[in-house]
Order: C-alpha cells, then sequence, then structure tokens
C-alpha cells in the first residue's frame, strides 16, 4: 500500500487532493451530493494504489545479442526473453529496454493480463552509426493501472554491452619493412630445419598429434609436452594513433579524430592480415588489451578492433612514451597522427630512432573545419618527413587505399596509386566541413 | 496506416461514451421541470450533432479552437432551426430564438422548480445548456485528451441542482455517471499505453484488446468499487450543523458574492435574512426621521401552502410615474404629511418589486414600473428589468393614526372584507379556536388585533429564531402554534400567523415584506441592508385602512405602531386623550425602555441578528489566519522534530550525525552523493562548503572545501566517527553526543555559507528533507551493471 501510495502520478494526487477538499467542504456545508463525488475521488486513486501495490509478480528476462561487435552501420540483434515467474500482477506492465539513444528508439512493450509461467520471447535490431561501446539495458518495469493514478517503477538489474567498432576499407598491399629479421620477406616462416636441441615445447593441447610429443619434456614436467614446429617468431607492428583532444578539429561523427580511428582500424585489420602482431598505442600510452600475445592472426582482430572502438579524445597535451622504454621495441610502426606542434619534435625524433623507418598518416585537421587549398603540402607531412619519417598528408577528400598506397611509394614501392577502386576516407553519409 | 486509422476510430468510442455520460449526468436536471422527457429526448439528437460533428472536425485535422468553433457554430445552428422562424439564420429567425429564450428564462425566474408543463417551457434554456455542456466534455475529452478536466463540466451539471434547488441527485444517476466518468477515463489511458508501446499478450487474440483480459477485470473491479464505496460511505460521514456559528452555514454556502434576489418574496426572505454577512442593498436620503416599515412585495392570498403576492393588474396607466391614489380605505380625517425620498439601490439587489414607503403619494421610477390599483405596491411591467441599481424619487405620506378611531371603525366593506378574510378549507379549527381564546373579551376588532399583537410579542412565550425551516403554509402554521414544541420562529411565521388568526376572527388582513428599518449611515442618508428585510402584517380598518402591526418579539422588532399602545394609555388614563409623542417610541409591554430592551435581546443570543459586531467572519477570518500560520510553520517543526528524533535514538550516534548531515544538505539544495562510501560522500560534499555567513556574505558565495577547513576538519572527523562505528570492531575514536552535534553545526553552517540566500530560505520554511516523499528506492534501485551478461537470468519483481 505504501509503496502504491508512493507510486500516485501527478493525476492521482490531483484526485485525492480535490476530492479531499470536495468531502471537507460537503461535510461542512452539509451537501451529501458533493460528498459522493469527494469520496469517489479520493477512494479512486487509494484502492487502485492498494491493489496495485499489493501485486507480487516476478519477471524472469535473458537477454542476448547477437552479434556482440558489429561494425559500424551494421545491425545487432537483440533477444528478449521474459517469464513470469509470479502471480498475475494488476494493472498494465510497461517494459522498456534502455538503449542509448544512439542505437535507435528505445523498445518499449505492454503486457497485459499474464499468468503465472507466460514466457514469451521477442527480439529488437539495434544498428549505430558511430562507433562505441554501448551498454544495453537495464530493462524498466513500470505498472500502471487502467485510470493512470498510479505508476510504479523497477527495474531488472543486467546489462549487455555492444560494441561498434570503427568502419574499415580494404588496403592494397605495399612493401613493408619491419619484420623482425629486417630481410625482404617479412612474412611468418616455418623453421627450418634445426637440432633436437633447438627444439622449444609447449603444453599439450587438445588436437595436437600425438607423434609430437616430446617425452623427455613431458617426463621433466610431469605433464604432457609438445614440440613447437611453428615459427615461435613474429612479426610485429605497432599502431600509433594520435588521440590528444588538442591534435584535432571538429566534432562528433565529422571531427578529424573518427577519420583517425577509422583509418587506424583499416590499417591494423589490413596489417593483421599480413600476419603481422599487432598492438595499439595511443597518446595514452600502450592498450592493455592489444599487446603482442601469441594469437592466430584471424583472432587477433577483435580486440583491436574494440579497443579503437572506445578510443576517446585524450586531454593530454603531449604523448606518453613509457612504452618506449620497455626495451626491445622492435618491429613496424605506423602512426595515424594529428596536429602536430614543435613539442612534439622530441618524441617523433625518439621514434624514429627507436625502430626501423616509420610510416605515418598525418591529418591536415585544419581542413576538417574549412575548406583549404588541395594542392598545397600538409606542413606536418613535410615536418615529419624532415625527421625522416615516410609520412603522406591527409585531407577529408583523400582515400585511404590511395594514401596507403603513396606510402608505399614513398618507400620505393612500385604499385600505381589509382589500380583500385577508390574509397572515401571519411565516412560515408558525413560531409566533412 | 494501422496506427493512424485506429487513432480516429478510438476518438469515436471516446466521443461516444462522453456524450453518454454528459446525458446521463443530465438527468440530474431532472428536478427543475415537471417531465424531464422535454428536454432529455431532445438532448439525445442534439448531443449526438455535437459529438458527429466533432469527430467529423476532427477527422479533418482542424485545429482544437476550430473544433470547437465548429460545434458552438452547430449548437448556434441547432438553436436556430429548433427555435427560430426560420431555417436559415436570418436575423429574424435568430430574434424569434432569442424571444423563445427570453421566456424561457422568464419562466425560470418566476415559476419555482419544478417548472409545470402548463407554464412557458424552460426547455430550450435545459436543451442549451446541456449541449453547452455536452461540448465542453467533448472538447476537454477528446478534443485535447484531458479526461480528467472533462469531469469540471460534468460535476457542473450535477452540481447545478444541489445550488439551485437545495436537493440531491437521486443515487443512481450518480453511480451512472460517475462509472461514464470512469469509463472515459480508462478509454483514455488504454489509448495512451496502446501508444507507448508494442503489446505482448498472452495470445494473439487478446492483441485486440477486446478478449476476456484481466486487465478488463481489474478497471471494472477498481471502478465499480471506488462507486459503490462514493454511494454509502456518505451515509457514514456526518454534515456538521454548523448553525451553531450564527447562521455559518447560509454563509459559506451562500457565497460572499451572491446577489440577493427577490423573486418570490416570502421564499427568498429568509435565505436573505441569514446570509452570512450583512450587505446594504438600498439607500434613502429623507428628512423623514428614522424611515421604517418599506414595502416590497404584498401577499394577499393563503393558499393553505403558503402565502402568495396573488394577482396584479398592471395596465400602462398606472405607472409609478407620477401621482398614487389615496391609500386603500384611508379617510380625509386621518391627518398626514408628506416628506420627499431618493432611492438608490444597490448592484446587488434584484427585485421584481420596488422597494417603495409604506404609504405612496407619488413616485418617479419610470414607464417600466407600475403600481396595482388594489395593493398599491409596484412591480416590474416588463420582463427583464429588474431594481438592481436603479435610482428613483417618490414622495412617502405619513399618516398620524388615531387608536380611538380605530376603535370606533366600522365593519369593512364588503369588496375587502371578503377577500381578505379568506382562509382555506383546510384551515385547522385549532388555530381559530385559539384566536377566540386570546381575543376573548376584547370588545372590538382594533383591541383583539392589540391583544393578537401581545399575545406573540409577550403573553404566548414565543422565541424569535431563524432555525425552523421556511415555511407559512397550513402544517407550519400548527406547529409554529404549538404550545409545546413550536412558537419559534422569525418574522415571517409571527407575520403569517397573526394575519391568518386576524382572517380567522374575520379581521381582513394582509402580509407585508419589507425593510424594517435602516441604518442612519450620514445625515438624512439611511442604509437598509439584508438584515433589515422583515415582514409583518396589515389589518384594515374603516376609516384608517391598511394599518401595520408588529407581532415579531422586541428581540428582532424593538417597537410597535404607536396607536397600538395609545389604547393602553387610554384605558389606564382617560384624562390623557391623546398622543403622547414621547412614547411612540416605546415597546408595547415592555418593562424596560427600548433602547435596552433591544440591546438585551441581541445579547441574549438570539442568533446574533441584530448584533451590531460581526462575530462570525472574524471568527472565520482568524481560523483561516490561524490554519495559514501553522500550515506555514509546520515544515519547520517537522524539520525540528525530525532532528530531535534522529539524536534521541538509541542508535549509533554517528549515524545520527550523519543522517542529520545528509537531511540538512537535502534542505540546502546540496545534492547528496547517494551510494558512495562516507569517505567518497564527505569529500564531494565539501564541495559545497563555503565561508560561515556574515554580513557580507553575496549572493552566490564562493564554495569549495578551502573556504572553511574548520568545516572541513569536522567533516573529517564525522567521518572517521562514522567509519569506524560502521567497519571497525573496536571502534578507537568515539566523540560525545555534544561534540558530534558541534561537529555537525559546524558542516552545516559552512553549508548554508556556501549555499545562495534563496535555498536558505527554501531550507528554513520548507525544508525537503521532510516535504519529498523517500520514493527514490521504489523508483530506482541500484543497477549494478554487469558486463557482458549474456544469457544471464535477471529478475524483477
Amino acid at each position: 500500500m505504501r509503496e502504491g501510495l508512493a507510486g500516485l502520478t501527478a493525476r492521482g494526487r490531483a484526485f485525492v487532493a480535490a476530492g479531499t477538499t470536495a468531502v471537507v467542504c460537503a461535510v461542512l456545508l452539509g451537501q451529501d451530493a458533493l460528498t459522493r463525488v469527494g469520496v469517489l475521488l479520493v477512494a479512486l486513486p487509494l484502492i487502485t494504489a492498494y491493489l496495485v501495490g499489493r501485486s507480487r509478480y516476478r519477471l524472469a528476462l535473458v537477454r542476448t545479442i547477437t552479434p556482440q561487435l558489429v561494425t559500424a552501420g551494421q545491425p545487432a540483434q537483440v533477444q528478449l526473453e521474459i517469464t513470469n515467474e509470479g502471480r498475475t500482477p494488476t494493472g498494465v506492465l510497461l517494459l522498456e529496454d534502455h538503449v542509448p539513444y544512439v542505437l535507435g528508439t528505445r523498445p518499449r512493450f505492454v503486457v497485459e493480463g499474464i499468468s503465472h509461467g507466460w514466457n514469451r520471447a521477442v527480439s529488437y535490431q539495434v544498428r549505430s552509426d558511430l562507433r562505441g561501446r554501448f551498454e544495453i539495458g537495464p530493462m524498466t518495469v513500470r505498472v500502471a493501472d487502467p485510470f493512470g493514478l498510479v505508476e510504479l517503477g523497477r527495474a531488472f538489474q543486467t546489462t549487455v554491452s555492444l560494441t561498434v567498432t570503427p568502419r574499415t576499407v580494404a588496403l592494397p598491399t605495399i612493401p613493408l619493412t619491419g619484420a623482425w629479421t629486417g630481410s625482404g620477406d617479412n612474412r611468418p616462416r616455418a623453421f627450418a630445419t634445426g637440432s633436437a636441441e633447438d627444439v622449444t615445447v609447449r603444453e599439450y593441447r587438445r588436437g595436437d598429434d600425438l607423434r609430437r610429443v616430446h617425452w623427455r619434456s613431458s617426463a621433466r614436467t610431469g605433464e604432457l609436452m609438445v614440440r613447437r614446429e611453428e615459427q615461435p617468431w613474429q612479426s610485429r607492428a605497432t599502431l600509433f594513433l594520435d588521440n590528444r583532444l588538442e591534435a584535432h578539429r571538429g566534432h562528433g561523427a565529422a571531427s578529424s579524430l573518427e577519420t583517425a580511428v577509422s583509418a587506424a582500424a583499416s590499417i591494423a585489420l589490413h596489417l593483421s592480415q599480413r600476419g603481422f602482431m599487432v598492438r595499439l598505442v595511443t597518446a595514452d600510452g600502450e592498450d592493455r588489451n592489444t599487446l603482442w600475445h601469441d594469437r592466430a592472426s584471424s583472432q587477433n582482430t577483435a580486440p583491436l578492433l574494440e579497443a579503437l572502438a572506445v578510443v576517446t579524445a585524450s586531454q593530454r597535451r603531449t604523448f606518453e612514451t613509457d612504452w618506449l622504454s620497455e626495451g626491445g621495441h622492435t618491429g613496424l610502426l605506423v602512426a595515424v597522427l594529428g596536429d602536430l606542434g614543435t613539442g612534439d619534435r622530441p618524441v617523433l625524433t625518439r621514434l624514429q630512432h627507436h625502430g626501423a623507418t616509420p610510416l605515418a598518416i598525418t591529418l591536415d585537421v585544419d581542413a576538417w573545419l574549412g575548406p583549404v587549398d588541395p594542392d598545397s603540402d600538409v606542413a606536418s607531412a613535410t615536418f615529419l618527413t624532415s625527421l625522416g619519417w615516410r609520412a603522406v598528408g591527409a585531407r577529408p577528400a583523400d582515400r585511404l587505399p590511395s594514401l596507403w598506397q603513396e606510402l608505399g611509394r614513398r618507400a620505393g614501392g612500385i604499385v600505381d596509386a589509382r589500380s583500385e577502386r577508390p574509397v572515401p576516407l571519411t565516412p560515408p553519409g558525413i560531409v566533412a566541413r | 496506416m494501422m496506427a493512424s486509422r485506429s487513432a480516429p476510430a478510438l476518438g469515436v468510442h471516446l466521443a461516444v461514451v462522453a456524450a453518454l455520460t454528459t446525458w446521463i449526468t443530465l438527468f440530474a436536471w431532472g428536478g427543475f421541470v415537471a417531465s424531464p422527457g422535454s428536454y432529455l429526448n431532445p438532448l439525445v439528437g442534439a448531443l449526438a450533432l455535437v459529438v458527429a460533428v466533432g469527430v467529423l472536425s476532427r477527422w479533418a485535422r482542424l485545429t482544437p479552437l476550430l473544433v470547437l468553433g465548429t460545434q458552438l457554430l452547430v449548437v448556434l445552428v441547432y438553436a436556430n432551426v429548433a427555435w427560430g422562424s426560420s431555417l436559415l439564420p436570418t436575423l429574424d429567425s435568430l430574434r424569434a430564438m432569442w424571444a423563445t429564450f427570453e421566456s424561457a428564462i422568464t419562466a425560470a425566474r418566476e415559476f419555482a422548480a419544478p417548472v409545470p408543463d402548463n407554464a412557458p417551457s424552460v426547455a430550450p434554456l435545459l436543451i442549451c445548456g446541456g449541449m453547452l455542456c455536452g461540448l465542453l466534455v467533448d472538447f476537454f475529452a477528446v478534443t485535447l485528451r484531458r479526461v480528467p478536466v472533462a469531469g469540471l463540466p460534468l460535476l457542473m451539471i450535477y452540481s447545478l441542482p444541489v445550488s439551485a434547488l437545495d436537493r440531491s441527485v437521486s443515487w443512481l444517476v450518480f453511480c451512472l455517471s460517475a462509472l461514464g466518468f470512469l469509463a472515459m477515463l480508462s478509454l483514455q489511458e488504454r489509448d495512451r499505453i496502446g501508444r507507448w508501446g508494442r503489446t505482448l499478450s498472452v495470445d494473439e487474440g487478446d492483441a485486440l484488446g477486446f478478449g476476456t483480459g484481466t486487465g478488463n477485470r481489474h478497471t471494472l473491479a477498481i471502478g465499480a468499487s471506488a462507486t459503490a464505496l462514493a454511494v454509502f460511505l456518505p451515509v457514514l460521514i456526518p454534515t456538521l450543523d454548523l448553525h451553531l456559528l450564527g447562521g455559518g452555514a447560509g454563509g459559506l454556502g451562500g457565497g460572499n458574492d451572491r446577489d440577493v434576489r427577490i423573486t418570490n418574496p416570502m421564499t427568498d426572505l429568509r435565505r436573505d435574512l441569514v446570509l452570512g454577512e450583512d450587505r446594504p442593498l438600498m439607500r434613502v436620503r429623507t428628512s423623514q426621521p428614522n424611515p421604517e416599515y418599506l414595502h416590497i412585495s404584498l401577499l394577499t392570498v393563503f393558499t393553505g401552502q403558503a402565502w402568495t403576492p396573488g394577482g396584479r393588474d398592471l395596465p400602462a396607466r398606472q405607472a409609478a410615474d407620477g401621482p398614487f391614489p389615496e391609500p386603500n380605505g384611508m379617510a380625509d380625517t386621518v391627518p398626514r404629511t408628506t416628506v420627499e425620498w431618493d432611492v438608490e439601490i444597490m448592484d446587488n439587489f434584484r427585485s421584481l418589486w420596488l422597494p417603495t414607503p409604506e404609504y405612496v403619494d407619488s413616485m418617479s421610477a419610470g414607464e417600466d414600473w407600475r403600481f396595482d390599483s388594489e395593493t398599491l405596491d409596484v412591480s416590474a411591467a416588463r420582463r427583464g428589468i429588474d431594481t438592481a441599481g436603479k435610482d428613483y424619487g417618490a414622495s412617502s405620506l405619513v399618516p398620524q393614526f388615531s387608536a380611538q378611531a380605530m376603535a370606533d371603525a366600522g365593519a369593512p366593506p364588503v369588496d375587502i372584507g371578503a377577500p381578505y378574510t379568506e382562509l382555506p378549507n383546510e384551515f385547522p379549527q385549532s388555530v381559530r379556536d385559539l384566536a377566540t381564546e386570546v381575543t376573548a373579551g376584547q370588545p372590538t376588532d382594533y383591541q383583539k388585533a392589540v391583544a393578537l399583537q401581545q399575545f406573540f410579542r409577550r403573553d404566548g412565550k414565543f422565541r424569535y429564531t431563524t432555525e425552523p425551516p421556511p415555511g407559512n403554509g397550513v402544517q407550519d402554521l400548527v406547529s409554529f402554534l404549538d404550545k409545546d414544541t413550536g412558537r419559534e420562529g422569525y418574522c415571517e411565521q409571527f407575520a403569517t400567523a397573526m394575519a391568518a388568526m386576524a382572517r380567522s376572527i374575520d379581521i381582513p388582513a394582509r402580509v407585508v415584506v419589507g425593510f424594517l428599518s435602516g441604518e442612519q449611515v450620514a445625515p438624512d442618508v439611511w442604509e437598509y441592508s439584508t438584515r433589515d428585510l422583515h415582514s409583518w402584517p396589515e389589518l384594515y380598518f374603516e376609516d384608517s385602512g391598511w394599518v401595520k402591526f408588529e407581532p415579531t418579539p422586541s428581540g428582532r422588532a424593538p417597537s410597535v405602531p404607536s396607536y397600538t399602545t395609545d389604547r393602553l394609555v387610554q384605558e389606564s388614563n382617560d384624562a390623557l386623550p391623546s398622543t403622547d409623542s414621547s412614547l411612540t417610541n416605546q415597546p408595547s409591554n415592555a418593562p424596560r425602555p427600548t433602547e435596552s430592551a433591544g440591546s438585551s435581546a441581541a445579547a441574549d443570543g438570539n442568533n446574533g441578528q441584530d448584533d451590531g459586531f460581526p462575530w462570525t467572519p472574524v471568527l472565520w477570518t482568524l481560523g483561516v489566519l490561524l490554519l495559514m500560520v501553522v500550515l506555514l510553520l509546520a515544515p519547520r517543526f517537522l524539520r525540528q522534530a525530525a532532528t530531535k528524533r534522529r539524536w534521541r535514538t538509541d542508535g549509533d550516534p554517528a549515524e545520527a550525525a550523519w543522517a542529520e548531515l545528509r537531511a540538512s544538505a537535502t534542505d540546502l539544495g546540496v545534492a547528496w552523493p547517494a551510494g558512495r562510501s562516507p569517505r567518497a560522500a564527505a569529500s564531494l560534499l565539501q564541495r559545497a562548503f563555503g565561508a560561515p555567513l556574515g554580513p557580507d556574505t553575496p549572493a552566490r558565495p564562493v564554495t569549495g572545501a578551502r573556504t572553511n577547513p574548520e568545516a572541513v576538519a569536522a567533516l573529517g572527523k564525522i567521518v572517521r566517527a562514522l567509519e569506524e562505528s560502521r567497519y571497525s570492531p573496536a571502534a578507537t575514536f568515539t566523540p560525545g553526543d555534544e561534540e558530534l552535534r558541534a561537529l555537525v553545526a559546524t558542516c552545516v553552517a559552512a553549508l548554508e555559507g556556501g549555499a545562495t540566500s534563496q535555498a536558505r530560505l527554501r531550507a528554513t520554511w520548507l525544508p525537503a528533507s521532510v516535504l519529498t516523499l523517500q520514493r527514490g528506492s521504489a523508483q530506482r534501485p541500484t543497477v549494478t551493471r554487469v558486463r557482458s551478461t549474456q544469457d544471464v537470468v535477471d529478475h524483477v519483481g
């Protein structure tokens, strides 16, 4: 009852107030006819509050999202399975799943007159044009009465997250350096022949050929060990993304940061497909989820894209360089950079010295604010080139594949830049201004 | 497509239910006319028309105001077709329609409810009123989708007979209209929910909402039980008898703005007499000393049910604009003087009769007011006019009656004697016997009349009170004269009883309704108010004409006409044959002088009618003021009580301090960080701190932890005490109650210092911590966000 009273709506409260006034006036004036009206107005919300507050329903909800990781613009299905495990509730249940507005309208359901054991599965679609991680849920339940006098709110507790990754484009193959060995071919290679002593072992996994069991090691460790026959060496690449707020221009989906993230995602995907172990480093430092691990190439992209999905603008003014001091940094360095200042020069120089010749796509961020002369050189690209980088400048109208090819050509590549269908650098539908 | 088609369909449902509800509620007006069918039957079609036009214009997607305008136009057209002279609303036709309305209004004004069938029909008025109410209901409920507001026009329909006829409406009508209103509410709510989201029903058949769903069952159960309660519960609710408060009920019920209407003089008399406040109704400027006993109307016919004015003959030559004929039966031998009067009537006094001096020599009130040659009272000759705001002049005739002349008077002429001694057949013998008994031993009609007056004023032990229900029929007469249970009443009963008893002993008598006496507000200016309304009998004596008597006790009418006391003087002392002017104002049989008798009677508490000091309004005003003060001070008292309760509880003082701090922050509008640890909450809270209040504190003080380091330290101590008491097995820091209070006071002072003056004011007068309902827990449970809880079963309920 108490809960029901607390849940009186404005209409319910107005009814109680008006009814009380009417009854008091009627008693003072001795008008029975008015008393009736007053009693009706008071009784209606009170009875409703009592009945609604008393109802004992218990709903169970199972929410499933497939897939949990989608590319921007791709739909995902949310499955809801609702079961009533309690008694029939009084009134109408209004269910509303709290979905971020970016994903579309909030799905709402009206449930009325359900008995014990009622079960229903419904599904709805969500779709986002913006990258990011979105929490779907919790679902709220409101009990409304047939007269709109009482509304009680309750909520489920669980939420499910949906990660929307940036859009990516396929990039042409260009010659890349930065492999472990620095030789011309940078594909991971199988073992060459070697003595048994060279063999490294690892724990037995299901599916390993029994002939590969390394009995001597197994005897020593007490567990089944097998010989590793695949290349333990990796081609490693570091993808460096400049996400400093002051290095970018524009807001939201039309900002240069979004372009940079999208380009970084395309490059990350491309490098992974070419067999690199890619780690993501932002201005805030190394991303914990994309450290170099021993993973198959195809599995490698999900954490990378997930990390890129949630990259936000950083308030830092300078790059975090702790990751540079962890010795052994080798491999290919590809950077996607925004506006560069003279303060960045030491870091950029250090990066250049740290490994092989780094590649950079640097955005002419002012072009995201307004039109610039398309024929002029991008200042930051020139700056990087002077530091010894291989850099190309990018503007909103440029296509990433051709830029990538341009980078290859800077490296003395041979592929024709126009051979592939141009793909816009900015996501479709967003006009850069 | 489905949605756009179904929305108007529901509008039709709602509109039909609304019209039906209106029609049912209109049964409440059945008491106004003898045959309710005369307006209810046409209203079926009329309301259907309003609904149809509403539905069509909404379907055409007109704006709400245009819908209303269209419907109003249709009402006008309907009225023209029904009561005009042609189908097209030409000027003549509209005029004819208006004439019908005027006659309906006049009929409503002249005939007491229920208006009989043979009277001019008031149905046009009721039909139009019903249509307009139906239109309002339709406008609010369907066009604006505000069903609760549509309850107001319905309430208007319902309460009209209650206020106008002072009579309740049948419970069945109430039940049906209440159910109709609830149906409207639930239809609208169903529509709202339908728009809110997709319905997941038990099975597909129910998706249309027409199944035997439990929802409908609940709706019916709630609506029916609330209606049943509304019908039966009022029986148990006592209605206070506020007559104890000096006619307070009338004062409350009447409303202070209500005009004083005199259409049926007698029935209006009591209502106006006991109206809550004494409002001036008219003013007279005259040099006549104490102009009293002003006539408004004369009641000449006693039907057995009531005294009524009887018929009036008002030809144009009898306009009250010039000299009047001689007062009926007054011989030239009666000495007389004339005095000029200037009468000014206030706007709130509406009467169909014009107040006149007791005897009129001439008047200048215009052609519209005419006198009846026999009664000489002046009434409106044209429909639609009343006395409100009227100014006119009159010449008052002041005769000097002689008791001796009346005592010597012969038998009245037949044309007076026959009609004015006529009594209904059922006139009880007991009253005749009483009249004979009272007047036994009196030789002349005049002495009999004086004996009757004395009987009412003194010998009969009558009591003046406005308590008894108004009535002057035979039954009322008998009960009024009953020695054991009756003998209580006011001027109406006294006047009619004396007139009836005089008639029963063959003295011609009639009853006058008018003003007793005014209050002198300026030299030669007299003001008459509601409390001065009075009623008295006039008896006919040959050669003197109609002369007044005063049977009402001295509590109300302190003095009696001088000629009724002359006789006593003459009887006791024959040596003084002439009238002694010094005795004219003395009450007939009062042992004390007039003034003291009057004031003592008033002090005796005859309902304070004549009491100069308006106790009732003063008491009410004081009561309301007191209530307002209590309401104003209640929040802060509640707040202080909450503080006391917190400290008094046996629980942990640290918790009490924390709760008190939280309440203070809430009062000042500082957002309390919910769901944080004490330390985190404190660190957020101290952002709102400011330097303690001083004379130079700005309206928006600077806030922050550094502004008041002392308070920050105090807050730290409170937090430490709280943490130790909550989490530590053996608390090492346990400050006493007093210390904690001081710490809290420091923090509260810092919070106040950081708050705007507006927030401080609100915290003092309307502390949010006691005024807001704490329903946050019910509305928003803490949501634990579990990442990636795919396929996890979650519960609510």
